[in-house]
């Protein structure tokens, strides 16, 4: 299967002009295959974390969106256990004309801004509401300890 | 032997016109080739015949036979005795009427038994002047021109004898010395045979008696000659004209009949009593005493050749076809004879014994083949008699006959042909010619001046011909005395392949002055034979030199108005769609003014041919005469339906003998049965040529025919070319048969291919790559629910046929059902049309259709849904300047989804953002499968196939002349609903690919292929939509509008689409000036469509050529291409060549293969 020129495109662009912060590499062995790393917003609790996350670019994208997860363990309501992301672009509000870069974007300023009221972990998300203080604290814990660059 | 310039077999043409004739010479005589005497006399013998075919056969005949007078002149009473009443007395009847018998003796006596003679002599009264033994002064012109004159028909072949202005090579009087010097028989050897009384009684016959030994009874003879002629009119059944028409019989000295002689004997004797080759006096050895019926008389037999045997005789039966114009049988029926004559021959030399002094070492063995042929050929015969089946049946299917070849005996056929001497020498053509030639061009022109030139190799010693072999006359008789001796003829030559007898020494030659041009298709034979014109003619001031002798040469006059010669002119025949290519192509290659072209058809025809291009007329005759297969055609029937068959009152291509003929695409003339070969074997011409990329097509029979219209002999004689070619063919001696075709080809064809590598590793031609991509083609789903519909339809119904063991004989059904489903693939609506029938299906699959597709209300309602998008057109002004504004300012951005820039097809949203066409349509197909409601990309807004806009951008037309710098770049935009212009998934992809093209090659040419046309009716609005050039090249058009429609396209400046029907444009074109090819829908075999590729990818390409073949995916498209194309690849014999009924069971099985 030949990769659209879209993709090809857009992993130019990626290399070319990368986002600040943002790093997303494609395996050699599968073009569609995304190693992602995405820096701590500043000022957030996950700050001075890397995170790594896996990108998969499906068959019918850009018609459907592509499928992300993290890789690092993450202290996040909106992100559970097994890396899963909440996200609403990725899911009904995709539209073909975001792209890897827009999404990445998007993750980033998830991790900046979490939404507690559209839980994926839900006992994160429980605390977060609770005690925020003491989920943030956990999160730049969790960060310190498995996102340390 | 002397040094004759001149090919021998043109000899008798200059017998009859030497320049001083004896003055009895002038006197046209029957001539004594048996069959041709008795067929006249057959024709005139049927009460109900009139007498216009016996006039015209009787022509023929003075025609072929020149040299009979003199052998006839100084023919001795004495000679022969031995045949009481050598005239045919019922016969001399028709003409005389009732005359007594001692008349009719004497009459016999000094005519010498000729028939025609001696009608003249009493018609005149001079017989009873005449002395018996000199006959000479008797034959005037006068009353035989006034007996034939009474009809109106004779007065040309009359002057046949007079035409003496022409000058006569020596050769032929020495032919006619030499056959003069000979006695009218010569003893040639003796055999013993064993022969059985009919008659009992005493004293009937003694040893040492001598016997003569005769045919039966005129009337019987008569019969012969009908089972000879394969016209078995009155005979009742026959087995019994078989076995009566071989009986010899033999009497003693007093005339009483004795016996006759025995089957095997009998059977050659016959015929060369027959035929007037030999003729046999007889000893008694042994007799019983008394002799009783059946009891066995031993004969000695004597054999005497006969002088006129030796006489040149007619080899191109052809010639004497002429004027009865398309007699089918006629043909085989000669054919026929010859064969008995050469079988007849060869069994006599093997009982007296006489074998060749120099022939092939082997040659006993070649006799034997010889014989084994010809008994094969009687085999069949009589297979085909046992069978019931009457002989013209036979003649009908003739051209079936003559195995298929295989393909690696085709590929073994053409490599031998093919050895191509690269270092051969090179000819620089006229510097009349403008175009420059290639090495290989060059070497063709160098060969082909050559053969026009070639006359005869002084230096080299003549060699024998191969096919004759040479014979010492016996010097001593059966009793070893010694023989006459006639001075200096001590040999004579046998061709036994033929029968044909000679006492000049037959030297090996050529005397065809063309040849086969068989380069591979785009290797230029057109450019090729065009420098030819160019280099090899005669200028209009050097034709009154010695030059131009060659257009002397004294025609045989066929009526007094004789065929006029045109020196300057070429004649070139080529398919009605090459003809304005070759005048285009003609004119590019010469200089202005050098080279004078016409196009002879239609109503250019009304030109006198004869006025135009006679040697009188030199400055302006026409150097080129360029006219289709139909013309020839046309113009022949016409000359063969007037009684006269003149050729020149017409004033046609056939009252003129061109200088040259060319025939182009030459297997059109493969099969030698047809009309169209058999009116260009009646073209006349000094040169011949043939061009062909396929000499043969299948059979080795293809072959004959060019070998026959190039008049190369001896193979242009059919009974020559199956003793050695068709039937060792067919009797699985393969090898022996190619390797004689090979011989023949060998000097005759020039053949190169594309692939030839030179010696320096590089190919002949160097052709820019060639790319076939295949485009998938995905329907929409309105698209795809027609298509289903009715393959659902076609499947159940071609089960039940074969459920029912009807699908042979409802074959057109089944055929145009599937037809109907490629159209779907094309365009839901050519369903509809019923024009479309027309295109490839008989008026049966029309009635097929009633009753099968088109009363379906189902499939008339998804059609309808198909359609019905057209017609809730809203207006799609409601967007104002602004939404136009920002369109045109977004122009040249990326698509946000496919990320192509520029945006393809751009279509705009109600919401006013933009994308390509094909990515909006799948993203709203993609929210439809998921049964959401598709939403605007860029801003979610709910969108919809009706509500999606095209953006029409309208080009400035491209500035002609290289000035683009002037042109305003300031594209004009609109909108225009998509909806509405929704056509097919296949146009839709065409057009997609124009546009690309249009964008990343502005003034590149392409051209679209379909075959059918009402689907090119469909693209042509699309394409008129997108206000991209087109042209239009269909089988509907004529000549002009062809070449019209040609020229635009060449001449247009900048990008133009040609589109063309498949089997109107699939040959011969030149469309070199494209450079993208798209094939819209696959044929059967790819073969075709790469034909119509190489119309682009051929020589004088300069560019890579990338060619796109649309295939709907999921579709009988895709089997079609996959499967049964794949498998045709290997099959030599595509479905054009096989019969009706295999074709019919091959496609069965396609389809079967296409619904499986």
């Amino acid at each position: 299967m030949a990769l659209p020129k879209r993709i090809i495109k857009e992993t130019e662009r990626l290399v070319a002009e990368p986002v600040p912060g943002i790093q997303a590499v494609p395996h050699d062995d599968n073009l569609r295959y995304f190693d992602v790393s995405i820096h701590g917003p500043t000022q957030s609790p996950y700050e001075g974390g890397v995170f790594k996350l896996e990108l998969f670019l499906p068959e019918d994208y850009p018609m459907t969106p592509p499928k992300i997860r993290f890789l690092t363990k993450i202290y996040h309501p909106n992100i559970d256990r097994l890396g899963r992301i909440c996200l609403d672009v990725l899911k009904a509000n995709w539209s073909p004309a975001l792209q890897i870069r827009t999404i990445l974007l998007s993750i980033q300023a998830l991790l900046g801004a979490p939404n507690p009221d559209d839980p994926l972990a839900n006992d994160v998300a429980q605390r977060w509401k609770e005690d925020e203080p003491g989920a943030i604290a956990t999160a730049r814990e969790w960060t310190q300890t498995h996102a340390a660059p | 032997m002397e040094d004759n310039p001149h090919p021998p077999k043109r000899r008798r043409f200059f017998a009859i016109s030497s320049p001083s004739p004896p003055p009895e010479a002038s006197d046209p005589i029957l001539p004594s080739t048996p069959q041709r005497e008795l067929h006249g006399f057959t024709a005139d013998d049927d009460p109900s015949s009139d007498t216009t075919p016996f006039a015209e056969q009787d022509e023929d005949i003075v025609l072929d036979e020149p040299s009979e007078e003199r052998i006839e002149n100084d023919m001795e009473a004495t000679d022969i005795k031995d045949l009481s009443l050598r005239l045919d007395a019922t016969m001399l009847k028709t003409f005389v009427g009732d005359i007594s018998s001692d008349d009719l003796k004497r009459l016999d006596d000094i005519s010498g038994g000729n028939i025609e003679r001696a009608i003249n002599m009493y018609l005149d009264g001079s017989w009873k002047a005449a002395k018996p033994s000199e006959p000479k002064k008797s034959g005037k012109q006068s009353p035989f021109d006034s007996l034939f004159g009474q009809n109106g028909k004779r007065k040309a072949s009359v002057g046949v004898g007079q035409s003496s202005a022409a000058p006569t090579p020596s050769s032929d009087e020495e032919t006619a010395q030499r056959l003069d010097r000979m006695p009218f028989e010569r003893y040639i050897g003796s055999f013993g045979a064993e022969g059985w009384a009919i008659r009992s009684g005493s004293n009937l016959l003694q040893h040492g008696e001598e016997v003569v030994i005769e045919r039966q009874q005129i009337q019987q003879v008569q019969k012969t000659v009908r089972r000879v002629k394969g016209r078995p009119v009155t005979v009742v059944s026959q087995a019994a004209s078989r076995r009566k028409d071989i009986v010899v019989r033999f009497s003693n000295s007093r005339g009483e009949e004795i016996g006759r002689l025995p089957q095997e004997t009998a059977e050659f004797v016959s015929t060369l009593l027959d035929q007037k080759i030999c003729t046999f006096k007889a000893i008694c050895v042994y007799a019983p005493e008394p002799l009783r019926s059946n009891e066995t008389i031993f004969l000695q037999l004597k054999c005497y050749m006969l002088r006129q045997t030796f006489a040149p005789r007619p080899l191109r039966l052809t010639d004497t076809n002429r004027s009865t114009g398309l007699f089918e049988t006629k043909e085989t029926e000669e054919e026929k004879a010859l064969r008995l004559r050469q079988k007849s021959l060869v069994k006599l030399f093997n009982e007296i014994r006489l074998y060749p002094t120099s022939a092939d070492q082997d040659s006993k063995a070649k006799r034997d083949g010889l014989l084994q042929v010809a008994e094969m050929a009687e085999e069949k015969e009589k297979e085909e008699a046992a069978r019931g089946n009457s002989t013209p049946v036979k003649d009908e299917e003739e051209p079936q006959e003559g195995k298929e070849l295989e393909q690696d005996q085709l590929d073994q056929l053409y490599k031998k042909a093919q050895t191509f001497d690269f270092n051969s020498p090179e000819a620089e053509p006229a510097d009349t010619f403008t175009m420059s030639l290639r090495r290989y061009q060059k070497q063709a022109l160098h060969w082909m001046l050559n053969k026009e030139r070639d006359k005869k190799n002084e230096g080299q010693a003549e060699s024998m011909h191969p096919l004759w072999e040479e014979y010492t006359w016996p010097t001593k008789d059966e009793n070893d005395k010694e023989l006459p001796l006639v001075e200096s003829q001590e040999k004579f030559y046998v061709n036994p392949y033929s029968g044909e007898l000679s006492l000049k020494f037959p030297v090996q030659e050529q005397n065809c002055l063309g040849g086969i041009l068989a380069d591979e298709m785009g290797l230029g034979k057109t450019i090729e034979m065009l420098s030819l014109i160019h280099s090899n003619r005669i200028e209009p001031e050097a034709a009154s030199g010695p030059d131009s002798k060659p257009f002397s040469l004294p025609r045989l006059p066929k009526n007094s108005d004789v065929v006029e010669p045109a020196p300057y002119t070429t004649l070139v025949v080529a398919p009605m769609s090459l003809l304005s290519q070759w005048a285009s192509e003609a004119e590019a290659a010469s200089k202005p003014g050098t080279l004078k072209t016409i196009i002879y058809y239609g109503s250019d025809k009304s030109l006198d041919l004869r006025a135009q291009c006679s040697a009188a007329n030199s400055h302006n005759a026409p150097n080129v005469i360029i006219t289709s297969y139909g013309v020839v055609l046309s113009e022949f029937t016409q000359i063969a339906n007037t009684a006269s068959g003149s050729r020149a009152t017409s004033g046609g291509l056939f009252s003129v003998q061109f200088f040259r003929i060319i025939l182009d695409e030459a297997h059109n003339i493969k099969n030698r049965q047809s009309k169209t070969a058999k009116a260009c074997y009646e073209l006349d011409a000094l040169h011949r040529w043939v061009l062909t990329g396929t000499p043969i097509v299948n059979r080795l029979e293809d072959l004959f025919s060019l070998v026959r219209f190039l008049r190369v002999e001896p193979w242009s004689n059919f009974a020559y070319w199956r003793t050695f070619i068709t039937v060792p063919f067919e009797s699985k001696d393969f090898l022996r048969a190619l390797d004689v075709v090979q011989t023949v080809l060998e000097p005759l064809v020039m053949r190169r291919t594309k692939d030839m590598k030179q010696p320096d590793g590089t190919p002949l031609v160097f052709l820019p790559p060639k790319t076939i991509v295949i485009e998938e083609i995905e329907l929409s789903q309105n698209e795809r629910a027609v298509y289903d519909f009715i393959y659902t339809f076609v499947k159940r119904s071609f089960a039940e046929n074969i459920e029912a063991g009807s699908v042979m004989k409802s074959y057109t059904t089944i055929f145009a059902q599937i037809l109907r489903l490629r159209q779907s693939c094309c365009h839901p609506t050519l369903v509809r049309k019923k024009e479309i029938v027309a295109d490839e299906v008989e008026a049966e699959a029309a009635e097929a259709e009633a009753k099968g597709l088109t009363d379906n209300m189902d499939l008339q309602a998804l059609i309808d849904k198909f359609t019905s998008q057209e017609n809730d057109g809203g207006e799609v002004n409601n967007y104002g300047a602004h939404a136009l504004q920002q369109i045109k300012e977004e122009a040249e951005n990326e698509c946000p989804i496919c990320s192509n820039e520029p945006i393809e097809e751009m279509t705009v949203t109600a919401c006013f953002h933009m994308a390509c066409k094909k990515c909006l349509l799948s993203m709203i197909e993609y929210a439809k499968a998921k049964g959401e409601q598709a939403r605007c990309f860029s801003c979610r807004e709910p969108i919809n196939e009706k509500e999606l806009y095209e953006v029409i951008k309208h080009e400035a037309e491209e500035v002609i002349g290289g000035l683009s710098g002037f042109k305003e770049n300031v594209p004009e935009f609109s909108l225009r609903r998509l909806a509405a212009n929704k056509s097919s998934a296949k146009i839709d992809a065409l057009i997609t690919n124009l546009k690309r093209l249009r964008r990343e090659h502005p003034g590149m040419k392409s051209v679209v292929f379909s075959q059918f046309t009402s689907f090119i009716n469909l693209i042509e609005p699309a394409l008129a939509r997108e206000r991209i050039h087109f042209a239009r090249f269909d089988g509907a058009m004529s000549q002009q509008q062809r070449s019209v429609v040609l020229n635009k396209f060449k001449s247009h400046n900048g990008g133009m689409v040609l589109l063309i029907s498949l089997k109107a444009g699939g040959v011969g074109l030149n469309l070199t000036e494209a450079k993208r090819v798209f094939m819209m829908d696959p044929w059967w075999s790819f073969a075709v469509e790469a034909q119509a590729i190489d119309r682009i990818h051929r020589m004088g390409q300069t560019d890579e050529v990338i060619v796109h073949r649309f295939i709907v995916k999921g579709s009988v498209e895709e089997r079609m291409v996959h499967k049964i194309q794949e498998r045709k690849k290997f099959i030599a014999s595509s479905l054009g060549m096989m019969s009706a009924e295999e074709k019919r069971a091959q496609r069965i099985e396609d389809i079967q293969d296409l619904l499986s």
